[in-house]
């Protein structure tokens, strides 16, 4: 349904008025398939990208390489007009429901914006749509001449998934949707969000950080660092055996409540590395408890192990 | 509640309750706030006192603005010797009633006020809007024009364009919202830069909103707080330069009541007839104080920051 | 004698007719060395206890304390002056926003070396050394330059190391870290962790870590007071409050986590939110959303208690019908009627 190819999106960084531009590779080849109903997980940590992938697919900008097709039509050629008949099927939900609302409008307001836009809808029937909507994730009725600084994280959160919802998209990218929630907050969203997808069939790109969210609502799991992909599996696979450093330090890092769960601590040393400096060869190298010469030359290919598809030179020995 | 503010701090809204009513609308919570800074009520209600003096001036004042009587020049205030009561304020040179001139002069100061800062907060919102959306190019002409007209004293740019309009009210209303354009487009600019980086703009533009959309439907409404404060603080500040341009005979023309032009024509009495200068010059402090007053009483309670 | 002693203390905000009450009644007491978390989501009021306890809450707050004494010294009488000598070198407090915690107009080196000529003075040669030797201690690398770095030019992790380096430059007796790594990254968050684990072991202070992530309180800290609205409604030692939760809440914050829902279509939600300023219930504050409340839960509020199946160590808990070991609420009306069922 939406296909990835080889996504990549370079931003040209100033150092100055007689410096060439630096060139920062937020998003460095990266693909993917989503299909309807299920969830792909990107996982990584700041600066690895996902927040640029997120962009991209939502056609906020235009990537700089790569291809991205949605229902057999290629976006990334498709000009103005033609993204504009595209737009309604990806919609967002944000990480940070205080800044994702309009604090100026009422709940109702916000939610009839999408429809006004891009439907020939008149006031009454997009207000029986928001209040539809509404009722759909479980907001009282009452709420839909509020604004949104009356509200709860949660609520807002809910408000933010009506929204996306209001088109009727194909595709939803949550960037971090529960991070910024409590932990009983959580668990009300995240069952919102299966059971939404489980009526309309949506497809998530669910972005997180969160090991263990993940784990519940993902099918399918891409981890990233620096802009590539260093892991892409299925759920099963990947947090049955993780085979990339990478994942197997997140997976280390991540605290357990059962001791039995937790793995042999793995603390990564250093920092990430600039993404206008990357690493040459793998980008992990420089962390990496397994890095060897070869890993500090040559770039390695997304191949096939175990399932899965997997960047590391040394995937078979560790 | 001084919780530190970080996106877990959810304070617990009224809106949860199924036991509370409705939260308070906002118009309530911003009186609610601004009614707490005394200063800025005070300077409300004599703002409201010089409306009603404007609307209500035909019948308030007790003479005609214009009407001059000649057997009355320069009569002294009614409590002092040789006040006559029928003047309360005493007459100025020619033998108008001065605090007749003076409540008519409300009206004008207002209209001043008004219209100066209606032109110019639209157009310095537009230029405003347009840089900050566009950058680049759009942006850097349109802010290198705003720095050129900073650069220039205020006054000496109101006298400049009066000089190629001509004298008169009008066109020193023009001069004036000239002369406050570059604050409106800053404000303005900085304002939008500081929206469109948050993420209801990237949901609106997910949505498909269009520029224009997301331009005045949008982000404006968000940046309207500063922008309130600063049309307020702007009306005290046109009517000190419509008071000046009077004074230097660029303004408001005889016989129109300004207060800058009464207090032109009176300088050369200030020893001889206190009150013809006094009495302007009292009206246009309490006007600007009032404006002043009522606008920083605005920032506090338009602040998000400050939002208990 | 315990390091911190607190008791009572509570915390209202807003006019004294009608108050919104930040913290009730809450009793605190960490010994000397010992690594305590308060655990709790929005609106617990864990924050706020621990900025009553440094003196950080402004009016119009108001904390009140039946006792509050750090080192047997009292700290509600005490004078601004002698609390201010007290701050930063006994007790030294971490926050949540690195990024924002950093004076953006200052180096590290004189925000560092500020805390230590406050506290201990020292010649200027002298206090750069000492800096330069606590980033050291605190493992960051490239120390020498990072001492004239601008908060601006450190990663989330940096500064909240700096941050960490700030706290323990005068040798604390308690480190209160607010939410230190809530906003970093998983694998900063395990070094930074880590970190303070570590300069607690070798240094022998008291680690107070608030948060509202339960698996951090799991993997690091010795007892956990978990608090709901103000109120500490459960204290207990870690595992043992993990492996049998004795409050309904503890229970079903654990069951909410999608950790414990491995395998379930759904996660378990405990309906409802928090209640507010204006919605706060007469008896036990949880009674709304608790699966277990009977009518003397909405009537009376609950003391905090010791469990029903004997004391364990410093082990307490704020419910009418504590659970026990098999997570079933002891003397429990409901639960009661259906062994005798059972039984019969």
């Amino acid at each position: 349904m939406l296909e990835a190819k080889n996504l990549a999106k370079h931003y040209g960084v100033s150092q100055g008025w007689f410096r060439p531009k630096a060139l920062a590779r937020a998003l460095d080849g990266v693909s993917f398939t989503l299909t309807p109903g299920r969830t792909l997980a990107v996982v990584g940590e700041s600066g690895c990208g996902k927040s640029t992938l997120a962009r991209q697919i939502t056609m906020l900008e235009r990537p700089t390489g790569g291809e991205l097709w949605m229902d057999g039509v290629n976006i990334t050629e498709s000009g103005k007009a033609g993204l504009k008949q595209v737009r309604a099927l990806v919609q967002m939900v944000f990480q940070n429901p205080y800044a994702s609302l309009n604090p100026r409008k009422k709940v109702g307001a916000i939610l009839g914006e999408p429809l006004a836009i891009n439907t020939p809808l008149d006031r009454l029937e997009r207000a029986e749509r928001s209040r539809a909507m509404m009722a759909r994730v479980g907001l009282r009725p009452e709420f839909f001449a509020r604004y949104p600084h009356m509200f709860s994280g949660g609520q807002r959160q809910r408000i933010a998934i009506a929204r996306a919802l209001m088109l009727d998209p194909k595709v939803i990218v949550a960037d971090e949707p529960v991070s910024a929630l409590d932990v009983s907050i959580q668990a009300q969203v995240l069952n919102l969000l299966m059971d939404l997808q489980q009526a309309s069939g949506v497809a998530y790109l669910f972005i997180s950080h969160n090991l263990s969210v993940v784990e519940h609502i993902a099918d399918e799991v891409l981890v990233m660092y620096l802009g590539k992909a260093v892991e892409h599996g299925s759920k099963q696979d990947i947090f049955a055996r993780p085979r990339h450093p990478y994942t197997r330090a997140l997976f280390a890092s991540t605290p357990r409540i059962d001791p039995m769960q937790r793995q042999q601590k793995i603390i990564l040393q250093g920092e990430l590395p600039s993404p206008l400096a990357p690493p040459p060869g793998c980008a992990f190298n420089t962390r990496c408890p397994h890095a060897v010469e070869r890993c500090r030359q040559e770039a390695p290919p997304l191949i096939e192990f175990d399932g899965r598809l997997v960047a590391c030179h040394r995937v078979a020995e560790i | 509640m001084n919780e530190r503010m970080n996106p877990r701090m959810s304070t617990p809204s009224i809106a949860d309750s199924n036991a509370a009513g409705a939260p308070p609308h906002p118009l309530a919570e911003f009186w609610s706030y601004f009614r707490q800074n005394r200063g800025a009520v005070i300077g409300f209600s004599i703002v409201i006192t010089l409306v009603v003096l404007a609307v209500f001036a035909d019948l308030i004042a007790p003479h005609s603005p214009i009407e001059q009587y000649r057997d009355s020049t320069l009569v002294p205030p009614a409590w002092q010797q040789g006040g006559k009561a029928e003047f309360l304020l005493g007459t100025d040179p020619v033998g108008r009633d001065i605090l007749s001139r003076l409540i008519h002069g409300t009206r004008l100061s207002l209209a001043i006020g008004l219209v100066s800062v209606s032109l110019s907060l639209c157009i310095g919102v537009v230029l405003g809007v347009l840089a900050g959306f566009y950058r680049g190019v759009v942006e850097v002409a349109i802010m290198r024009l705003m720095d050129i007209m900073l650069a220039v004293p205020t006054l000496l740019l109101a006298i400049a364009v009066v000089a190629i309009l001509g004298p008169g009210l009008m066109n020193a209303m023009y001069a004036i919202a000239i002369v406050m354009l570059p604050n409106f487009a800053r404000l303005t600019r900085a304002s939008v830069i500081g929206e469109l980086a948050k993420d209801y703009v990237a949901a609106s533009r997910i949505a498909g909103a269009g520029t224009l959309r997301l331009m005045f439907s949008c982000v404006l409404p968000n940046c309207l707080a500063p922008l309130i404060v600063q049309a307020t603080l702007g009306f005290s500040n046109a009517v000190l330069d419509a008071a000046a341009l009077g004074f230097l005979g660029l303004g408001a023309q005889p016989p129109t009541p300004e207060w800058g032009s009464m207090l032109a024509s009176a300088l050369e009495f200030i020893q001889s007839a206190w009150w013809v200068l006094t009495f302007p010059g009292l009206a246009i402090l309490i006007f600007v104080l009032a404006f002043n007053l009522m606008g920083d009483g605005l920032r506090d309670a338009l602040d998000p920051k400050l939002k208990r | 004698m315990a390091l911190l002693e607190i008791r009572n203390l509570r915390v209202e905000f807003g006019s004294t007719a009608a108050p919104f009450i930040a913290v009730d009644d809450v009793d605190l007491a960490v010994n000397e060395g010992e690594v305590i978390g308060i655990v709790g989501e929005s609106g617990s009021g864990k924050s706020v206890t621990s900025l009553a306890l440094m003196g950080l809450v402004d009016y119009p707050g108001r904390v009140t304390a039946g006792r509050m004494a750090f080192d047997g010294r009292d700290l509600l009488q005490m004078p601004d002056r002698e609390r201010r000598g007290l701050l930063g070198k006994d007790i030294a407090m971490i926050f949540q926003d690195p990024m924002t915690s950093l004076n953006p107009c200052f180096t590290v080196a004189s925000q560092l070396i500020e805390t230590l000529r406050v506290h201990e003075g020292g010649s200027k040669r002298e206090l750069r050394g000492r800096a330069l030797a606590l980033l050291k201690q605190v493992e960051i690398p490239d120390a020498e330059h990072r001492l004239d770095a601008y908060p601006h030019q450190l990663s989330g992790g940096m500064s909240q190391r700096v941050m960490v380096a700030m706290a323990i430059a005068c040798n604390p007796r308690l480190l209160i870290a607010d939410e230190p790594t809530t906003a970093l990254d998983v694998t900063v968050q395990a070094q930074i962790l880590e970190l303070l684990l570590q300069l607690q072991r070798e240094r022998g202070m008291a680690l107070m870590l608030i948060t509202h992530d339960l698996s951090v309180v799991a993997q690091t800290v010795q007892r956990v007071v978990v608090m709901y609205a103000g109120q500490v409604v459960e204290t207990g030692p870690v595992p043992g409050i993990f492996d049998a939760p004795h409050h309904p809440y503890t229970q079903a914050l654990l069951a909410a986590l999608p950790e414990h829902n491995a395998g379930r279509a759904r996660l378990q939600t405990i309906p409802g939110v928090v209640p507010g300023q204006y919605d706060r219930p007469p008896g036990c504050l949880l009674n709304p959303r608790c699966n277990y409340a009977v009518e003397r839960c909405r009537a009376e509020r609950p003391a905090l208690a010791s469990p029903p199946a004997g004391p364990a160590p410093r082990a307490q808990v704020r419910c009418h019908f504590p659970l026990d070991a098999d997570g079933k609420p002891a003397g429990h009306p409901g639960m009661q009627q259906q062994q005798s069922e059972r039984v019969s």
